[in-house]
C-alpha cells in the first residue's frame, strides 16, 4: 500500500465541538451498535468468515486503546495509576465501568472486568464471545504503558450468558 | 447471531397447559425440582426416571454450580470459576469480581498506594469510600504534621533561617541540582563582628533583636533560592547556587550595605553591626557529607582570615572540590 488514507489520527475525528454546537458530542447507544453490527455483517458477508471479521474488531481495538490511552490517560509511572486513571476516563466516557481484579508480581497477569460494557452489555447469550474490539482496546492500553505486550482474552461475556465482561491479560514472553 | 426468545417459548408452553390440569408426572416432576431447591444439590438423590432427561440434568448442574458458587464466596473464597451459565451465576459473577476488585484496592492501599476512585455500586461502596476517604485524610493529616515537625526541626527558632540540623541535606541537595545543572556555587560564612560585646552591654534580649535584623537584612539581600543557615550563635551561612565570583562579590558589597542599615536604638545609643565574611566560589561535584565538611571548613578559615585583618571585610577565594 503506497499511501494510506486511513491512518488513524485525532484529526479524523474532527473538530466536535464546532461541528454540533447544539448535538453535543453524545449519540445513543444503539447507533454505536448499530454501526457495529451492520459493519460486522457487511464484513462477515464480503469475507465469509466471522474469525475474520473477529481479527479485524480485535486489530481495530488494539489501535483504539493504544491511541485512547496516548490522548486521555498518558504514560504514568506505575500501572495501578495508569488503570486508575484509565478507569475513570473510561466512566467518563461512558464506555464501562472498569475494574482490576487481580494484578500478579511484575504486572505478568492481570483479571480485568468492565461493566456495563458499551459493545455487549445487554446482549443476548449467543454462546460466543463479542468483545474482540475490547480484547484489543485494553491490549492496546496495556502495551502502551508498560512497553510490553499482551495477550488479552475474554473469559466472560453478556454473550457468553454472564453479566460482566471479564479478561484476563497475561504478558507475552 | 440468533438468539432464541426464551420469554415466546415459555408463554406458549403456559397457554398449552393452562386449559389442562397438570398430569400426575408433570405434579411429581415439579415436586421433585422443589426438593431439589431445597436441599443440597450435590447430595441430591435423582430419581431413576429422571437420569437420562437432559433438561432435569442441567437444572441439576446449575443449581450444584450455584450452590457451590454460594460456598465458595461464603468460605470467603474468591478464586471460584464455573462455565454454568444462569442468571444467578452471572450475578454471582459480578459480585465476585465486586469482592475481588475491593480486595484488589485495598492491597494497593496497604502497600501504600493512595486510593485513587471506586466504582464499587452500593452500600459496599458508601461504607469502603468513606473508609477511605477517612483514612486518605489522616494520611493527609499525619504528613502534614510530618511536614511541620520537619520545617520546625530544621529552622532556627530566633531568626527562622536553617538551623545546623538542616544544613547538610538542604546544601547537599542544593549543591545536588547544581551539579547536574552544571552550576558554580558560593559559599558565605558570616561573622557578627563583636557581638559579644552587644550581648554583655544590652543584655540578651538586645543580642536577640540584632540577630534577627541582621538576618532580616540577610534575606533582604539574597534570592529564593539560596538557603541561609545559622550555624550557631552569631555565625551564619549562606549557599548560593548558580553564581559566579563577580555575582558573589556584588552580593557581597550589597549585604555589606545593607547590614551597614541596621540601627537600634537605646536609651543613650544607637547600635550599628558590622561582619566579617569568608567566601568561596567553587565547581561542585558529588559530594558527600565529609566533602560539605571540608568546604565549609575552608571557608571558615577565609573569614577567620577576615577576623585576623581587622574584622568589618570579606576575604574571597576559589576552593576545588576533590
Amino acid at each position: 500500500m503506497a499511501s494510506r488514507f486511513y491512518e488513524f489520527s485525532w484529526d479524523l475525528i474532527g473538530n466536535i465541538e464546532k461541528g454540533r454546537p447544539h448535538l453535543g458530542p453524545d449519540t445513543r447507544l444503539e447507533v454505536y451498535r448499530l454501526f457495529q453490527f451492520t459493519l460486522r455483517d457487511v464484513l462477515e458477508q464480503h469475507l465469509n468468515s466471522k474469525t475474520e471479521v473477529d481479527r479485524i474488531f480485535f486489530e481495530a481495538g488494539i489501535n483504539a486503546g493504544r491511541h485512547f490511552a496516548e490522548k486521555f490517560v498518558g504514560k504514568q509511572e506505575t500501572l495501578y495509576t495508569f488503570l486508575s486513571i484509565l478507569q475513570k476516563k473510561l466512566q467518563e466516557f461512558k464506555i464501562g465501568i472498569l475494574r482490576v481484579e487481580q494484578v500478579s508480581q511484575h504486572n505478568a497477569n492481570l483479571i480485568i472486568s468492565v461493566e456495563e460494557d458499551l459493545d455487549c452489555s445487554g446482549l443476548p447469550d449467543v454462546g460466543e464471545e463479542t468483545c474482540h474490539y475490547d480484547e484489543g482496546f485494553i491490549k492496546g492500553a496495556l502495551d502502551y504503558q508498560t512497553g510490553d505486550s499482551y495477550s488479552v482474552k475474554e473469559v466472560d461475556c453478556w454473550c457468553l450468558g454472564g453479566r460482566t465482561c471479564r479478561f484476563e491479560a497475561q504478558k507475552e514472553a | 447471531m440468533n438468539p432464541q426468545n426464551g420469554n415466546n417459548a415459555q408463554d406458549n408452553a403456559a397457554e398449552n397447559l393452562s386449559s389442562k390440569h397438570l398430569s400426575r408426572d408433570a405434579q411429581e416432576v415439579l415436586n421433585i425440582l422443589l426438593s431439589l431447591l431445597r436441599h443440597d444439590a450435590e447430595d441430591f438423590a435423582v430419581p431413576e426416571f429422571l437420569k437420562d432427561n437432559w433438561e432435569f440434568s442441567q437444572i441439576h448442574t446449575i443449581l450444584m454450580e450455584t450452590q457451590r458458587f454460594c460456598d465458595s464466596l461464603r468460605e470467603g473464597k474468591l478464586e471460584h470459576k464455573t462455565s454454568a451459565k444462569s442468571y444467578s451465576i452471572g450475578q454471582l459473577k459480578a459480585i465476585q469480581m465486586e469482592l475481588r476488585n475491593l480486595v484488589w484496592q485495598m492491597q494497593e492501599v496497604a502497600n501504600g498506594n493512595s486510593y485513587i476512585s471506586s466504582v464499587i455500586t452500593g452500600e459496599i461502596s458508601e461504607s469502603f469510600n468513606s473508609m477511605i476517604e477517612r483514612l486518605n485524610l489522616t494520611i493527609q493529616e499525619i504528613r502534614q504534621i510530618s511536614k511541620n515537625y520537619e520545617e520546625i526541626s530544621s529552622r532556627d527558632p530566633l531568626t527562622g533561617c536553617y538551623n545546623r540540623n538542616a544544613l547538610k541535606k538542604e546544601f547537599l541537595n542544593t549543591i545536588a541540582k547544581a551539579y547536574k545543572n552544571k552550576q558554580c556555587c558560593g559559599l558565605f560564612m558570616l561573622d557578627l563582628d563583636h557581638f559579644k560585646n552587644i550581648n554583655d552591654t544590652y543584655g540578651h534580649h538586645t543580642g536577640d533583636m540584632v540577630l534577627k535584623q541582621f538576618v532580616r537584612k540577610i534575606y533582604d539581600t539574597i534570592r529564593d533560592t539560596d538557603l541561609c543557615c545559622r550555624m550557631g550563635g552569631e555565625e551564619f551561612a549562606i549557599l548560593f547556587p548558580n553564581t559566579s565570583g563577580d555575582i558573589l562579590m556584588k552580593i557581597d558589597e550589597r549585604l555589606r550595605r545593607n547590614i551597614a542599615e541596621i540601627k537600634i536604638q537605646r536609651k543613650d545609643s544607637v547600635i550599628t553591626v558590622t561582619h566579617s565574611a569568608g567566601i568561596a566560589l567553587f565547581t561542585p561535584q558529588q559530594m558527600d557529607e565529609a566533602a560539605l565538611s571540608k568546604l565549609i571548613s575552608f571557608t571558615d578559615k577565609l573569614l577567620y582570615q577576615a577576623k585576623e585583618n581587622g574584622r568589618n571585610r570579606s576575604v574571597f577565594a576559589e576552593y576545588s572540590v576533590k
